[in-house]
């Protein structure tokens, strides 16, 4: 494969992975929502964190730099809460929110 | 027992382990078409393990953060086996601090990649890291 061609298929695989990004963003937001709302256990935090970590990896290697760290500041949020398996108290809850609606603007 | 010399073995054989689908898919893409290396694709670390004795691999590339065995543990268990114990591995990690980098060096690891990383050029890398192993 000449460089050429692996420069097109790399790009193929940035757009899939744009194409995809509406539906890891609605996961992540679902997560939230159920964690928030109390109708998920505080475990699942492990999920969203880890759901966070591996967008503010893969988004970066696929051109999408400012979903990559929207994603990477909004894991360092929630960081400590999953560390102490403790969902963020209600007055707390907005300035993830937040982080999650910056991460949602970011997506092109 | 070792020379100081660098490897002169080449490398044809890699492990990857990586549980995100699209970053396994991109690195696999670019260690295969660009690297020319032989790669075999795992998803988790039970699957990277129950995979080594079957694929032989020279060199394993491991996710540092993974539900279930992270790449720390899978790196433990490698160790723990005879014949893997002195097995090179490398870990990928989305946590560019230097603290972190340095403790995954201590664990063992030839080499730490951080994402995100650049497909055309992560061969060079891979096989940096390689050669400059002691033989």
């Amino acid at each position: 494969m000449s460089a050429e061609e692996f420069r097109k298929q790399i790009e193929a695989l940035r757009a899939e992975y744009r194409a995809g990004l509406p539906d890891k963003l609605a996961e992540l937001d679902g997560l939230w929502r159920g964690l928030a709302s109390g109708a998920m256990q505080p475990g699942r935090l492990a999920d969203l964190r880890r759901g966070l970590h591996s967008l503010a990896g893969s988004a970066r290697t696929f051109g999408v730099a400012g979903v990559g760290e929207a994603a990477a500041a909004a894991e360092s949020w929630i960081e400590p809460y999953c560390n102490r398996g403790a969902v963020p108290a209600p007055a707390e809850q907005a300035d993830f929110q937040r982080l999650l609606d910056a991460l949602k603007q970011a997506a092109p | 027992m070792t020379t100081g010399q660098p490897v002169s073995v080449p490398l044809q054989k890699i492990l990857l382990v990586e549980d995100d689908a699209d970053i396994r898919t991109i690195l696999r893409v670019a260690l295969e078409k660009i690297g020319g290396f032989k790669v075999r694709a795992c998803a988790s670390g039970a699957e990277g393990l129950a995979a080594v004795a079957e694929f032989a691999p020279q060199l394993v590339m491991l996710d540092v953060m993974m539900p279930g065995m992270d790449g720390p543990a899978v790196l433990s268990q490698l160790r723990g086996r005879p014949d893997t114990a002195a097995l090179p591995v490398i870990f990928l990690t989305a946590r560019a601090v230097p603290a972190d980098i340095a403790r995954l060096r201590e664990l063992g690891a030839i080499e730490v990649l951080t994402k995100p990383f650049d497909p055309m050029t992560l061969h060079e890398k891979v096989k940096a890291a390689w050669n400059k192993q002691p033989a």
